[in-house]
């Protein structure tokens, strides 16, 4: 199997973009009741599968476009998932088996901690303090759910299209 | 191993370079970058919503024809209605327009509609808004007002080229003048923003301690036209119970607003005349 | 020094410098153990003190409405577009640090040494970054505020935890565009405070009064951190009427924030927050739309009007004209308005406080004193030839040709003035004037409003000739003559004169009037602080039918009202003003004579010689408000509550 240099960022930076779209759609019919946050499904498979420039690239622009028309200080969002994306990067070896649990795991633990953050630095949105707990944690419980089920097939993804592109992709060192 | 060293210290630099950017660039320039990004999103957020527009229209295909004929009855009936409610607006509208002659009044702003898809809504803790198929290329401004049939939706955030964002009237950073129906006082109703597991609710402050609506009878909250971006007595939502403030002076109470507004499709934003035709 | 054969540093004397340095230290020791551990609480609350501000609040005020609820006097929202100086501290500072940066260039290009002016550079920061907020509401709203900096240098310097007004007053408009266009986390916030406001304009005016700003210290007894550094916010406090006769009741209790401030004194966490509570409402015993009815008859017109309830002494009307709007006094009275309201001569409550001669109305009192004392009785019958000789003055009546012979009923009705000259010279002034006294017209009446007068009331007698005028040499017979037609030196207010209608309709004395509605209101003689008149029943009726006669066929035809019996006396006295002598137009009556339930006193000043006359001018007036009070939607109101009666 051949390693493309550039096509693998190109398929990771596609599927985010897939993903923006079903999570949009999601989010809509959802709303108000409830939303789901799961930024990690944006950050994990760039951050252990690309080299490091690739990486910053994919979830930075990704990162770009969520936040594009949201009402947060320009490129604060992006800020974090590239903080996060180079936290994933420096423990990515870890979860060379890519096994269901251990990914499940990591991205829980991405997803919270990225919650926590828009829990701190973003303005609240609700009637008050009290609401806004609630809100943020329904969100994230939810979301925690659908990762429980969803999270190692987001996240690899885009793997099997590579792979039935004849591209095969392990975690690596960078070169 | 000194190029694990270099690789991984020239990763780290990367991704902090990329973080300093981020949170240090001017302001000026992450503002242009959004707005970019903004543009260059929209698109996926107008095509899926085409496309789901397509997907309705080609299972409206697989209904029976006398789904179909019964439906196309049905249009044709709520047309004829409208087009007498049309008739009858536009003969008021004349009228209004010779008495505020004759007595020297001036005439409220006037408004032009137009209608837009919605493509996505957004709401979660942090924001309240939706995505419309609109922009500036129908002379869609920021801060034009945004309603449907029942009533208001919010405001126009921001308009790009051929999508805007519209801030949810129940959004806590939507703000509005407004009145009672019946009531020329002016009252300030604000947006409370996201609840979870719950519709979403307004606010109203500053009322007269004389209005008493009940659970039987609520009192009808409406815009009011004197910021001029609202036209006068359209819809906010409904006000069942008001509680006096610690000063004796003025009363609070929730706003329901409509339950349409979670699933509205279509929206209209009144464009305003003067500006349109700047 | 040398010990042993040997050298040794050690020198015995160093050993008190030892000492002193140990004491000292262990005395250096024991003073910062002593404030640091026995003195910890009280140093860790002076700290706290020092760094807690606290802000008192006023209440609203309560509302007043007259006897039917009707709303009279209430607050209105009042808009402002204010920022709080904490909350803009990183934008003065940002500024500052350019104005700075600039300065130190400018300095350094032209080689300048002098001393930088900080205090001036931190001036023009705050202004800078306070007129860009003005900049951006007059973009919004199209207008050309300006601040001035001694605005913004004085709330910086002695009111920074107070939200400081960028736009006072904003319009009903202005408020609707800036609520919408402004951000909501923006830091120009919209200020709602109250001004007073009164929906019936100059209504009732002086009897309701108005509201000035209270620059004194707010009473903040009982309210927490009494030892703090304190705001105060400008309340109100009540300048006349019933706003200041009552506004300890309207006052609304005030509220307290304690707030915890940094080095710089700007606040950054609240700790106690007691909300302001609005005070107690006020239902005055005016019935505003029997007031608004007497207004209008009025018209352009000056003078005063009372209308009593005859049983409790509420007041149901009081009406002075020229009168004022007070809504003209908010948020705060210009000199403008103050000095237009001085030039029409409208600040006087004409009915409480205006001075006038009474004219032959005070014949009532001339008729009761006759009577009591035994010159005359209901049969008693003199002849009017025109007017009387008393010492070497012509005494004239209104009628030159005279009324022939009159009885007392016949006196009253035609105002006959030789029928009552001879009653008070048989009398005696000093019966006369012992009547009026018994009926209050030398004294205050009690009501709730002021009643400090220029000059004082004046029931004439030789003790007050003697006192007050003299001059004008000893009392004569001449001075009894006048007094007993109420001319001479009688000065009384209408509302003293309503007051001695109304006792004089419930056959007693005194009557207290009041300006507060009270249902459960008890009233009699005592309540009133008067008794019973004393007369015989004849003499009493003689007097009251004097009083029917002159509505229906005498002076005050022009009160008549269909179905109403109405016991009535007109006057016209006349009072020298700037070497003219113009007239007083007077109307007392009573309704309906059978059972009292309303009292009037109407008194028009005339503004040239003879343009004003009893019966033609003020007997209008008076008739409109008995018509008013005989509707169907006055009197049953009134006959609800009647109290109990006295008559």
């Amino acid at each position: 199997m051949r390693r493309a240099r550039y096509s693998p960022a190109i398929v990771f930076f596609s599927v985010n973009v897939a993903y923006l779209h079903i999570l949009a759609t999601v989010n809509s019919a959802l709303s108000p009741y409830a939303a789901l946050i799961l930024p990690c499904v944006f950050i994990i498979g760039p951050s252990l599968f690309l080299r490091g420039w690739q990486a910053a690239l994919v979830v930075g622009v990704s990162a770009l476009l969520w936040e594009a028309s949201t009402p947060v200080r320009p490129a604060l969002a992006c800020a974090l998932w590239l903080a996060a994306a180079f936290c994933v990067r420096a423990v990515r070896f870890r979860f060379r088996p890519l096994d269901g649990f251990s990914v499940c795991a990591l991205a829980q633990v991405v997803n919270i901690a990225l919650i926590f953050a828009y829990f701190a630095l973003f303005p609240n949105g609700c009637a008050d303090f009290g609401d806004y707990v609630l809100r943020v944690f329904a969100d994230s419980l939810l979301s925690a759910a659908v990762l429980i089920f969803a999270a190692r097939f987001a996240i690899l993804a885009p793997l099997s299209i590579l792979k039935f592109a004849g591209v095969e992709l392990k975690i690596e060192e960078d070169f | 191993m000194e190029w694990r060293k270099y690789t991984a210290l020239r990763t780290a630099a990367i991704f902090a370079g990329a973080v300093l950017l981020c949170l240090f660039a001017p302001s000026a320039i992450r503002s242009f970058v959004s707005s970019g990004f903004d543009e260059f999103r929209a698109p996926m957020d107008s095509i899926p919503s085409h496309l789901a527009d397509l997907q309705k229209y080609w299972s409206l295909h697989s209904n029976s024809k006398r789904d179909l004929i019964e439906a196309g009855r049905d249009l044709a009936r709520l047309n004829a209605a409208y087009e007498l409610k049309l008739l009858e607006n536009e003969s008021l509208r004349r009228r209004l327009e010779g008495l505020e002659r004759i007595m020297n009044i001036p005439s409220d702003q006037k408004f032009r509609y137009e209608v837009a898809r919605v493509a996505r809504r957004d709401v979660n803790a942090w924001w309240q808004r939706m995505v419309i198929r609109k922009g500036s290329v129908h002379g869609i401004r920021e801060g034009c007002a945004v309603v449907c049939a029942s009533g208001v939706v919010g405001r126009i955030a921001s308009a790009g080229t051929r999508t805007s964002v519209v801030e949810l009237v129940s959004s806590r950073r939507f703000r509005m003048a407004a009145r009672f129906a019946g009531d020329d006082r002016p009252v300030i109703y604000y947006g409370r923003g996201g609840v979870s597991m719950h519709a979403a609710e307004g606010e109203v402050f500053d009322v007269p301690a004389d209005m008493e609506p009940t659970l039987k009878k609520p009192a009808t909250l409406v815009t009011s036209s004197l910021a001029g971006t609202f036209p006068d007595g359209i819809e906010i939502g409904k006000v069942r119970s008001l509680s006096l403030g610690a000063d004796g002076i003025f009363k609070s109470g929730t706003v329901e607003l409509s339950p349409r507004l979670d699933s509205l499709a279509e929206v209209a934003v009144l464009v305003p005349v003067s500006e349109d035709s700047k | 020094m040398e010990k042993n054969g040997q050298y040794s540093n050690w020198n015995p004397r160093i050993s008190v410098f030892y000492a002193v340095f140990a004491a000292a230290f262990l005395f250096l020791m024991g003073s910062l153990a002593y404030r640091q551990i026995y003195l910890y609480d009280y140093y860790s609350a002076r700290g706290e003190r020092q760094s807690m501000r606290r802000i008192i609040e006023p209440g609203a005020r309560g509302d007043i409405y007259d006897r039917n609820m009707k709303l009279l006097v209430a607050n209105e929202p009042r808009f402002s577009a204010v920022v709080y100086f904490n909350e803009i501290r990183r934008e003065f500072r940002k500024e500052y640090m350019r104005l700075k940066k600039i300065e130190l260039e400018k300095r350094e290009a032209s080689g300048d040494d002098s001393r930088i002016n900080y205090s001036e550079i931190s001036s023009r920061a705050r202004a800078n970054v306070l007129n860009g907020y003005v900049d951006q509401i007059n973009s919004i709203l199209g207008s050309d505020y300006k601040l001035t900096s001694a605005d913004y240098n004085r709330h910086f310097e002695n009111q920074r935890l107070l939200p400081f007004p960028i736009i006072r007053d904003l319009k009903g408009r202005e408020h609707a565009i800036l609520a919408e266009r402004l951000p909501v986390d923006s830091p120009i916030q919209i200020y709602t405070d109250t001004a007073r406001y009164y929906p019936y304009g100059d209504s009732a005016a002086h009897l309701l009064g108005y509201v000035g700003s209270n620059f004194d210290e707010i009473n903040t007894e009982g309210m927490p951190g009494d030892d703090l550094q304190t705001f105060f916010f400008v309340g109100k406090i009540g300048r006349s009427g019933l706003e200041k006769a009552f506004d300890s009741k309207l006052q609304g209790a005030s509220g307290a924030k304690i707030w915890v401030v940094d080095l710089d004194g700007y606040q950054y966490d609240n700790i106690v927050d007691v909300r302001p509570k609005k005070g107690s409402d006020v239902v005055a015993s005016i019935d505003i739309d029997l007031q608004q009815a007497v207004e209008d008859a009025f018209g352009e017109r000056k003078g005063a009007a009372v209308a009593l309830d005859v049983k409790t002494g509420e007041v149901l009307a009081m009406v002075s004209r020229p009168s004022y709007d007070p809504n003209l006094f908010s948020p705060y009275m210009t000199y403008k308005v103050s000095n237009e309201i001085t030039r029409r001569g409208a600040w006087l409550n004409r009915a409480t406080q205006g001075l006038y001669p009474p004219g032959s109305p005070y014949k009532l009192m001339t008729a009761v004193a006759g009577l009591m004392t035994g010159v005359i009785d209901e049969n008693t019958v003199k002849t009017c030839e025109g007017g009387i000789k008393v010492g070497t003055r012509i005494f004239p009546c209104n009628k030159r040709s005279g009324h022939g012979n009159v009885n007392l009923e016949d006196a009253i009705a035609h105002s006959c003035n030789v029928y009552f000259y001879e009653t008070a010279l048989e009398a005696g002034i000093e019966a006369l004037s012992s009547t009026a006294k018994d009926f209050g017209l030398d004294s205050r009446t009690g009501i709730e409003l002021k009643e400090d007068y220029s000059r004082r009331t004046v029931v004439s007698d030789p003790a007050y000739k003697k006192k007050y005028r003299p001059y004008d040499g000893p009392w004569t017979g001449g001075d009894t003559a006048n007094a007993s037609i109420g001319q001479g030196y009688q000065l009384q207010t209408p509302l003293q004169m309503a007051c001695m209608t109304a006792s004089l309709a419930r056959g007693e004395t005194r009557t207290r009037p009041s300006i507060i509605h009270d249902p459960s209101r008890v009233c009699g003689p005592a309540y009133h602080g008067g008794e019973k008149l004393g007369m015989k029943p004849e003499h009493y009726k003689a007097v009251i039918d004097g009083m029917k006669a002159a509505v229906e066929r005498g002076t005050a035809r022009r009160v008549a009202i269909e179905g109403v019996s109405i016991a009535a006396k007109s006057g016209t006295a006349q009072v020298p003003v700037r070497g003219e002598k113009l007239t007083l137009a007077w109307m007392v009556a009573f309704a309906p004579v059978e059972n009292p339930q309303i009292a009037v006193a109407v008194v028009v000043e005339g503004e040239e010689e003879g343009d004003a006359a009893g019966g033609r001018t003020a007997g209008p007036i008076a008739r409109t408000a008995l018509k008013k009070f005989f509707d169907s939607s006055v009197a049953p109101r009134v006959a609800e509550n009647p109290g109990e009666s006295g008559g």
